[in-house]
């Protein structure tokens, strides 16, 4: 019976995470409005390593700081003074078309502008005409340079209110994306209870509608806001390369169908590591596969798959023959990916940290779901 | 006889090591887009009921007086 050097493969996969992080495409965003709206509450609430903290930023211009943090491929730019007067206003905005304008003559999308948030505080009551005249003015300017524009209605403890604010705003058919009403953090109403953070989750979907796909993974990697975005973007990352591994099984070159799924599968890792964001080490790449594809739970032909897909690692050992019937490789392929998202999960909603994946509780959790998984696709 | 065996197990290696080599190089690319695609068409899919955002409230829990 063949060994299965999971170790071999789990260095791969290493390799592969680190070659994605590397090529991931920065994510540049203009946080415009008023001091006090909760810009950096936002900023926080919705992206990892909390970038706005007080005297993180470096100014660029007199209203504007740039926010960034070695790793984290984002770049926030925050403006400052809005609430200054009209003249400020307008040196904000010839700032923001500036940035914009800059950006865009890189021809490098890692510094052009992707999207503009303009915060608005519910809280306020209403909407200064200066910052309706602002929006209009900046949407007229950006005509040539089309960066989606959200208006993100911040501190929307009050329903009534945010969805009143919410229909003045569409009613003046500004050139915006979407104007979405949110609560960054959970808010103490008196007497009343608790209104319950929300809204992140729908900003990121916007932005995911909005967004060019090349900054995709990017956006899924720094925001913690929304696990079913998360999670979303991994399972069309798990089906792509299911349908890419039933491809090349029903391809008729010899043996190209094992050649090929060791990228697949290595790919498909490292996809979803990518999208939630987490720091995976080798031990447990290595838990992984060793509780799924080498575990003793997997069935005869998932061995025998496995056993034939190692033999053409250089130095694994001679050639077996036979192939993968398209079906098996397609299948294996979703249940391994099934069983790392519901482990990315769990460290996702804290029910286990990113260390215990590599403990008997972390491999019975995968083994566990990738026996289902096969389970329910019936392979024998 | 033997000699012939023994250099298509090589070629076929050969064939192995260079497909998987091409595979590192091309699969990641296509998966990448492959699905980014189909996750912009599946959040495309979905519609977001805007009217109905709001918080949930949780009621303070209130003791009996002391």
């Amino acid at each position: 019976m063949m060994d299965i050097d999971t170790d071999k493969i789990a260095q791969e996969a290493i390799n592969a995470i680190a070659e994605k992080i590397r090529n991931l495409k920065t994510l540049n965003i203009i946080v415009a409005g008023k001091t006090g709206v909760g810009k950096s509450t936002l900023i926080n609430s919705v992206f990892r390593e909390k970038l706005a903290e007080t005297g993180m930023g470096k100014p660029v211009t007199d209203h504007m700081r740039r926010i960034a943090k070695k790793g984290v491929p984002l770049t926030i730019y925050d403006t400052r003074g809005f609430e200054l007067g009209k003249e400020v206003q307008e040196e904000v905005k010839q700032e923001v078309i500036d940035t914009i304008s800059k950006g865009l003559a890189t021809r490098d999308i890692n510094k052009a502008i992707h999207c503009i948030w303009y915060c608005i505080n519910t809280a306020s009551n209403r909407i200064e005409p200066e910052e309706l005249e602002w929006l209009r003015e900046l949407s007229k300017d950006n005509q040539i340079t089309q960066v989606p524009i959200i208006i993100v209605l911040t501190q929307s403890f009050s329903k009534k209110k945010a969805q009143e604010m919410r229909s003045m705003l569409l009613e003046e058919n500004l050139d915006v994306v979407q104007v979405i009403p949110v609560l960054a953090d959970d808010y103490e109403i008196e007497d009343l209870g608790t209104a319950k953070a929300y809204g992140l989750d729908v900003l990121i979907k916007v932005m995911g509608e909005a967004l060019p796909e090349e900054l995709l993974d990017t956006l899924q990697n720094v925001q913690i806001a929304s696990l079913e975005e998360k999670k979303r973007h991994a399972h069309a990352a798990v089906a792509t390369a299911a349908l890419a591994a039933a491809g090349e099984g029903a391809a008729p070159i010899p043996f190209s169908d094992c050649a090929l799924l060791i990228p697949t599968q290595l790919g498909m890792i490292a996809s979803i590591t990518v999208i939630f964001g987490f720091d995976v080490n080798k031990s447990i790449i290595t838990a992984l596969l060793s509780s799924t594809i080498g575990a003793g739970g997997a069935t005869l032909l998932g061995k025998t798959v496995v056993s034939n897909l190692l033999k053409l690692i250089p130095g694994a050992g001679t050639v077996a023959g036979g192939a993968i019937s398209a079906g098996t490789a397609g299948v294996i392929t979703a249940a391994l990916g099934e069983a790392y998202i519901s482990v990315m999960e769990l460290v996702f909603k804290g029910e286990m940290s990113i260390e215990d994946i590599g403990t008997a509780k972390g491999k019975k959790v995968m083994s566990d779901i990738f026996k289902k998984q096969l389970a329910t696709s019936k392979v024998k | 006889m033997e000699k012939c065996k023994k250099i298509s197990k090589i070629a076929m290696k050969c064939v192995g090591v260079l497909l998987t080599v091409l595979g590192f190089m091309v699969v990641p690319t296509i998966l990448q887009k492959g699905s980014n695609s189909l996750y912009k068409k599946t959040i495309g899919n979905e519609d977001i009921n805007f009217d109905d955002m709001g918080p949930e409230i949780v009621e303070k829990k209130t003791y009996g007086g002391r």
